[in-house]
């Protein structure tokens, strides 16, 4: 990468969030990094930070490290909260698609905001072609390809295809691992 | 003995260019790559077929868009979305992707903000 993080520099206007998705692939790539580097503010939504670090998984831990090591806002949302008090209850609430309900619970907070922010959602490609999302006015639904060919054609990473190589190289290696063929 | 026959398709421009990439430094032909993905495709799906799987079909709609990713996790039985990247790539199958003028309305979006960062 051709350029260094300043967080003082943090456009707090401008706050990227991302799905498990992208930040699965972007650990299996170890560039977690590159969300730094337009310099806006990134922030976790907590549902999706429990979604890939509750398990161990190849990037759980890369993952929960990562953000620990970073000054990130985790947004505490209503669906995870009702997620952690069924838990405590003993019941077994289901749990696809509930990070993309907290999500969506973000982008609703913003259109809430009398100045909103805003609001890049990082997401991989076949979450946001499906239309399930009502994206309020300021949020854009950004793949994880865009993202890093923005980042590209900035001058902020040399490849953006060379991640999206790493990724699936490495989750090849752990595949193999985590369903050996039978 | 397999005959061979002449079909018209299309491909992705840039997939195209990659591919002939790879075909120079392998010191083969596009046309050998191709068969020989095909010929994994199809074997691996049929293979798959004959034991009553139906993991591969699974994998292989959810690559072209057919089911999304909460059904395919589902007749998977898997729970997360990493594990579902795990076994696409295990699958040799690539992830579902958008159109490239999609992708490039998303990329002009980016375009479009300011930047907080300093080259050094």
């Amino acid at each position: 990468m051709r350029c260094h993080w300043r967080s003082q520099m943090a456009d707090r206007s401008i706050i990227l969030l991302a799905d498990a998705g992208p930040l699965i692939t972007l650990a299996y790539a170890n560039a977690l990094d590159v969300l730094l580097l337009p310099g806006w503010s990134v922030q976790m939504v907590d549902m999706v930070l429990y979604e890939v670090t509750r398990h161990a998984t190849p990037t759980s831990q890369k993952i929960a490290q990562w953000v620990a090591q970073q000054p990130l806002v985790v947004r505490e949302t209503r669906v995870f909260q009702r997620y952690t008090q069924a838990l405590a209850t003993g019941a077994l609430p289901r749990k696809a698609n509930l990070g993309e309900l907290a999500v969506q619970e973000v982008m609703t907070d913003f259109a809430l905001i009398s100045e909103p922010p805003t609001g890049i959602f990082l997401f991989e490609d076949h979450k946001i072609a499906r239309a399930s999302f009502l994206l309020p006015e300021h949020c854009h639904k950004i793949s994880t390809r865009a993202f890093l060919q923005f980042l590209e054609q900035k001058g902020l990473v040399e490849s953006a295809a060379e991640i999206e190589r790493r990724a699936i190289q490495a989750g090849r290696t752990f595949s193999q691992l985590r369903f050996p063929p039978v | 003995m397999s005959t061979t026959v002449n079909f018209t398709g299309s491909v992705d421009r840039d997939l195209l260019r990659r591919a002939k990439v790879i075909a120079a430094k392998s010191d083969t032909s596009i046309n050998a790559l191709f068969n020989a993905e095909l010929r994994y495709l199809v074997e691996t799906f049929e293979a798959a077929e004959v034991v009553s799987n139906q993991n591969f079909r699974t994998l292989l709609n959810f690559s072209l868009g057919k089911i999304d990713d909460l059904q395919a996790m589902e007749a998977l039985g898997i729970e997360s979305a990493e594990d579902l990247f795990l076994l696409m790539v295990q699958a040799h199958l690539p992830m579902p992707r958008l159109p490239d003028n999609v992708t490039q309305g998303m990329v002009e979006v980016l375009n479009a903000l300011p930047l907080a960062v300093a080259n050094g």
